[in-house]
């Protein structure tokens, strides 16, 4: 194919793959009936693995990074004489900006890699072949458990990240400027809306569907086991710049 | 009365020529044996059968439908019918053996474990295979081991059309003679069977039609009787080389 038309294809291919693997594995959830139980099995299983797995990683870095925040904006803002804006810069870094992202970024290196490596070992062995000689749907067994199970489970791993990161603010705050709890809550966790943390909800929702799919996407690509590791890392550095790309968008679109 | 027709079936895989020009057919209830030597495309035969490469050249009839295009539901409905032994087992690694034989009962009918353990139960004492073996994982298993369960995982199924793509070429002599028992009987009961092994000898007793690939090309589709007497040497070569 010529390049000039190849390049192109391939995004439309790409694009157009996304999208088909998350409409029509949520169309086989929502249609089939049959084997809903071991469904439910899978997709249960991969909330435990996405959200339980990651929930210590998470905790150390939310904890550190509401610190440093917390530690950078104090020395800055009371030079300034204006300590009274840590809490919105708080709320706008942490709950609406790094939450969703920082979770986004731990899935992506902890579940989005081993779930497109998963996926192109069952390609290489056979695995997908067999399970559709079962007759049984792929979209419905396979995909849809992944996506729906990195949507929610990077919902629930942003409100924590949100947690912990305004856990480890007061952490310092109480330690450096002996800020007390009650005017933690007074100035700091008053300033975040549920408008805020619903913000957050959707964009770690939506990362989470496209982290995973876009993870399923290349998984499905290998065909040899040479393969396995390119696969892994295309969905690695594809899904860091889809992240960056539908962050601005929402930001954007939340800011209008 | 025609089963499966293959009608000028080519296939490209990562831009290698696998199948050339095919055109065969593979009567209801017969059994079909295809010999050729490693890398003639055998295995691709039977996957382009069973609709699971994703394009093709030419046509595939089955049931009187072109199975590449049969909607994603007729796919599926078209794959319950059929059962495949994978050549390498193709066994769900992150599932135990005892998940692996009973994914089709719990996807497809509401057994209970009890019931698809009563199913499966027979062929663990055929095999001689301890009941422990059902909780551990395909990895920890031997290559012969998973090959059984590969074989009782298609048995299960109980279809009318059999696929067997290399079932004996892991397994012992005790095996290896009740897994042909298995093949003869399936054949006796007027099920469809498509077979892929190097054991000609066994092929060629059982067989009704013989098809022979040599570099992706069908170059003989025969009787077994005639395929025997056949002077060509790549057919030489194949008994030869057995032999």
């Amino acid at each position: 194919m010529n390049k000039f038309i190849s390049k192109p294809y391939r995004l439309w291919k790409y694009i157009g793959g996304i999208f088909a693997l998350i409409v029509f594995s949520t169309v086989a959830y929502f249609t089939t009936t049959r084997g809903k139980k071991i469904v439910n099995k899978v997709l249960v299983d991969q909330i435990f693995f996405t959200g339980n797995m990651a929930i210590k990683i998470i905790s150390s870095v939310a904890f550190l990074i509401g610190a440093i925040t917390v530690i950078q904006l104090f020395e800055r803002l009371s030079q300034l004489g204006a300590l009274d804006l840590i809490a919105v810069i708080l709320d706008s870094v942490i709950v609406r900006e790094l939450g969703p992202l920082l979770a986004g970024f731990v899935v992506i290196a902890r579940s989005g890699s081993a779930i497109a490596a998963e996926i192109a070992t069952m390609m290489v062995n056979e695995e997908i072949s067999a399970l559709e000689m079962l007759g049984i749907d792929t979209l419905y067994f396979i995909v849809f458990p992944r996506i729906a199970g990195a949507c929610i489970s990077l919902m629930a791993l942003t409100i924590y990240f949100i947690a912990m990161g305004l856990l480890g603010g007061f952490f310092v705050g109480y330690i450096y400027a002996g800020i007390s709890f009650t005017d933690f809550q007074t100035y700091i966790i008053r300033e975040i809306t549920f408008v805020d943390v619903i913000g957050a909800m959707l964009k770690s929702a939506v990362f989470g569907i496209f982290i995973s799919t876009i993870s399923i996407y290349y998984g499905f690509q290998a065909f040899t086991s040479t393969q396995i590791p390119q696969v892994t890392t295309k969905s690695v550095v594809s899904s860091i710049s889809v992240l960056f790309i539908l962050d601005i968008l929402m930001t954007l679109s939340f800011s209008l | 009365m025609h089963e499966i027709e293959l009608k000028n079936i080519s296939l490209t895989l990562n831009g290698h020529r696998v199948l050339e020009n095919i055109n065969e057919t593979i009567e209801k209830g017969s059994l079909y044996y295809l010999m050729g030597t490693a890398g003639s495309g055998k295995s691709s035969f039977l996957k382009v059968i069973n609709g699971l490469f994703m394009e093709i050249e030419g046509t595939v009839i089955a049931g009187g439908e072109n199975v590449y295009d049969l909607s994603p539901k007729s796919m599926l409905e078209y794959h319950k019918k059929n059962s495949f032994v994978f050549q390498n087992s193709a066994l769900i690694n992150n599932m135990t053996i005892l998940e692996n034989l009973s994914l089709f009962y719990n996807y497809h009918t509401s057994l209970s474990q009890e019931e698809i353990i009563e199913k499966i139960n027979p062929y663990m004492d055929l095999f001689s295979i301890e009941r422990n073996k059902l909780y551990e994982r395909p990895n920890f298993l031997s290559t012969g081991q998973r090959m059984l369960f590969n074989i009782i995982r298609a048995l299960l199924e109980d279809c009318d059309t059999l696929f067997w793509d290399e079932p004996i070429s892991n397994l012992d002599q005790v095996e290896r003679n009740k897994v042909k028992k298995i093949i003869k009987e399936k054949s006796r009961q007027g099920k469809t069977i498509i077979l892929v092994t190097n054991d000609w000898e066994f092929g060629l007793s059982i067989a009704h039609n013989v098809g022979v690939l040599h570099n992706g090309r069908l170059i003989h589709s025969d009787s077994p009787e005639k395929i025997l007497k056949s002077k060509d040497p790549v057919i030489k070569s194949l008994i030869a080389k057995e032999g």
